[in-house]
């Protein structure tokens, strides 16, 4: 069997294919289909681009490792974004001990100089076309983080509400719930370009 | 009822989102990916045994064995030892003074107690009289009286030794009783000992008034 025949392949055949003859060409293709889409997902999530490489690739990894824990009554889809999602959120809680830390640390050595960084030149702010592009995102990561994964799941990714109720493990009425509740606070940090925004 | 299908509210922001530039992996994710495979620099799982001996855990319970055994220690070293200290000490038994009929029952104890100091001293004062017979034919004032079964020895020139069952009593010439070269026993009498004994002494005190008019 060729790549060319696997790129017809659904998602589900392909991950079954791995499981049951280890074919590294339908993983293959598996990666190709999703990692945009997850770096796009998990880039929204964090807000930093190299950490959001570690964690997709991370997602890749682990999708490799255990390919045999995925069961077909789900979507490949699901299943593969709600392993993004929980890396992103551990990531999350990593990235928040850290600044802990750093901010204790900090002081302590008064004699160092501390370089602060300006996310303005790394390579992610750059990615995104131009400063408003960048209020959008940092508003993006001030909503609470259970109605941010919501919005991204559905107005960035737009996944269906039954797809984002199973990555979230929670009623559809609830992902609904939780979009408009994210979408209003979105609103509300975003109203002065708001207008700008729209007219454009 | 809130319609939550209805999107029109937030319409604008749904259009800013889908707007927002797509992020795109770096050229070399796959090859980068398929590296780490390679290399098998995924974390690995770890067994039981390891996740227990994790620093994380470790150096908590390390910490709370090291404070219990430092506890330990302090409270034991502030605590005198009842063995070390002599007088707090139980005294030691010795085998050769012990009495060999012991009975536990209080009353038999009382019952042959009676009978046995009775036995006693009329034993030891015949003894004594023998031993006075043989050994001097000086006269003495002291007093005998066979009924009692006591020597009373206030007046006597020589030192008399009385013999108790076990214990032999020294007993100088005043009458005193001395404990010098004393081979004793402190035993626990009993209250009708203790009253017998008065009895006796009450009556060696009037005989001893008695003889000396």
């Amino acid at each position: 069997m060729t790549e060319k025949n696997f790129n017809d392949f659904t998602d589900e055949e392909l991950i079954v294919e791995f499981q049951n003859n280890n074919t590294v060409v339908a993983f293959e293709i598996l990666v190709k289909r999703y990692k945009n889409p997850l770096m796009n997902y998990v880039f929204r999530f964090l807000g930093d681009y190299e950490l959001c490489n570690d964690v997709v690739q991370e997602t890749m990894i682990k999708v490799y490792r255990y390919k045999d824990s995925y069961r077909s009554i789900a979507k490949f889809s699901t299943w593969i974004y709600t392993i993004a999602g929980n890396l992103a959120k551990t990531e999350l809680q990593r990235q928040k001990r850290r600044k802990m830390f750093s901010i204790n640390a900090y002081g302590k050595d008064n004699d160092e100089n501390y370089e602060i960084p300006d996310n303005r030149y790394r390579p992610d702010t750059e990615t995104d076309s131009g400063i408003k592009n960048e209020i959008i995102q940092k508003a993006i990561l001030k909503i609470s983080l259970a109605y941010r994964q919501a919005v991204i799941l559905r107005d960035i990714q737009e996944l269906s509400y039954e797809e984002i109720s199973e990555i979230m493990n929670i009623t559809v009425g609830t992902v609904k719930s939780r979009i408009n509740r994210g979408r209003s606070q979105l609103q509300k940090l975003l109203k002065h370009i708001y207008k700008e925004l729209e007219i454009k | 009822m809130r319609n939550f299908n209805d999107d029109f509210k937030y319409n604008g922001v749904k259009r800013v989102l889908q707007n927002l530039k797509k992020i795109e992996a770096p050229l070399n994710f796959e090859q980068k990916l398929f590296e780490r495979i390679n290399q098998g620099e995924f974390e690995k799982e770890l067994s039981f045994i390891d996740k227990l001996f994790l620093p994380s855990r470790i150096i908590p319970s390390a910490g709370l064995a090291v404070t219990i055994v430092l506890i330990f220690f302090l409270t034991n070293i502030f605590v005198p030892s009842i063995d070390e200290n002599p007088l707090l000490a139980n005294p030691r038994v010795r085998i050769d003074v012990i009495s060999k009929n012991i009975n536990t029952d209080p009353a038999k104890v009382e019952n042959k107690t009676k009978q046995k100091t009775n036995n006693d001293v009329f034993e030891s004062t015949e003894k004594a009289q023998l031993n006075l017979k043989n050994k001097s034919n000086k006269k003495t004032n002291s007093t005998n009286d066979p009924n009692l079964g006591i020597r009373i020895t206030g007046m006597s020139t020589q030192s008399n030794t009385y013999y108790n069952g076990s214990i032999p009593a020294s007993v100088s010439q005043n009458g005193t009783i001395n404990k010098r070269g004393l081979d004793y026993k402190q035993i626990y009498l009993q209250r009708l000992q203790r009253a017998q004994i008065e009895q006796m002494r009450k009556r060696i005190e009037a005989l001893l008034r008695n003889s000396n008019r």
